[in-house]
């Protein structure tokens, strides 16, 4: 197994769209670690790709940013690019993040049954807030920001060399603080709240608890 | 009678949740996985019409109201108690 990072990173609406450019500060730090990334963009983040890098590169940490469902993960237009009972098998001995709905619920299971390190992800609908107006930079979309950062520090964790129940809580804490700022200090962001809750409510780690990167 | 008492209840928490998404501003967007993204009257009318999403946006409006109530966000040990294997 190779010290690699896989990330996927379609963009074809609104929500693929803020998650390639946020996931895409991830893929930084990756590399400014001296990581070696399989950065699967746009078209590149198909089936095929995704199949030819987990077979032949046998990276040891993959990063998958897309629409979901709790068997499976999408990436560019939809297309499925690992359904459990199918092409699961590809992800073992692997550690994964999947920011993407539901996945965790099945996939994730699944794929801990069959031999993934961790699996590391939503067991429900992923829900944020983004401001349109900002949606030509969405890194400087602060309320965007307040949901996404959280969820991309359990691949900064990793790449730090933290465990998979560490990048776990780390995030939950990254929520909690998120809301705790603003219940004390943005009273006009009050309304982000139950929604920044149910992310951290939903964010859930399946296998290996001192599995490391 | 019990019918009447549910679906009257079931009326105010609609209104209750709608109460609460009157208060997000107009100029912001929400995703919602492959559900797709919504403005706060959109939403409003989903949890009116009671579709998929509109009952989604009552669950988690109510489980918020919950954990509120429970003082969740001021215990520290709350997200180390979270972590499910």
């Amino acid at each position: 197994m190779k010290r690699a990072l896989l990330i996927t990173r379609p963009k074809y609406d609104d929500t693929t769209h803020y998650l390639f450019y946020w996931a895409g500060k991830v893929k930084e730090t990756a590399e400014e670690k001296g990581v070696q990334v399989f950065n699967l963009d746009k078209k590149r983040a198909s089936r095929k790709e995704v199949e030819s890098i987990l077979d032949k590169q046998k990276p040891s940490l993959v990063f998958f940013n897309g629409h979901g469902n709790s068997d499976l993960i999408t990436g560019q237009d939809g297309e499925v690019i690992i359904k459990a009972g199918d092409n699961e098998y590809l992800l073992r001995e692997k550690i994964v993040y999947a920011f993407s709905c539901k996945s965790a619920r099945e996939l994730g299971l699944k794929s801990v049954e069959n031999g993934v390190r961790a699996y590391l992800g939503y067991d429900d609908d992923f829900i944020f807030f983004y401001d349109p107006q900002k949606a030509s930079r969405p890194l400087s979309d602060e309320i965007a920001g307040l949901f996404l950062e959280p969820s991309n520090q359990i691949v900064v964790s990793f790449l730090k060399g933290h465990s998979s129940i560490d990048a776990h809580i780390k995030t939950k804490s990254l929520f909690l603080r998120n809301i705790q700022k603003i219940l004390t200090s943005k009273p006009t962001e009050r309304y982000l709240i139950p929604w920044l809750l149910w992310d951290m409510q939903h964010s859930v780690l399946v296998g290996d608890k001192t599995s490391r990167f | 009678m019990e019918e009447k008492r549910t679906e009257k209840l079931s009326e105010e928490i609609k209104e209750l949740v709608i109460e609460r998404l009157e208060a997000m501003p107009s100029d912001k967007k929400i995703s919602i996985g492959a559900d797709g993204d919504f403005t706060k009257e959109e939403l409003i009318e989903r949890v009116k019409k009671e579709d998929n999403v509109g009952k989604k946006v009552i669950q988690i409006q109510l489980e918020y109201l919950r954990l509120m109530k429970e003082g969740v966000f001021y215990e520290k040990s709350f997200t180390d108690n979270q972590a499910q294997i």
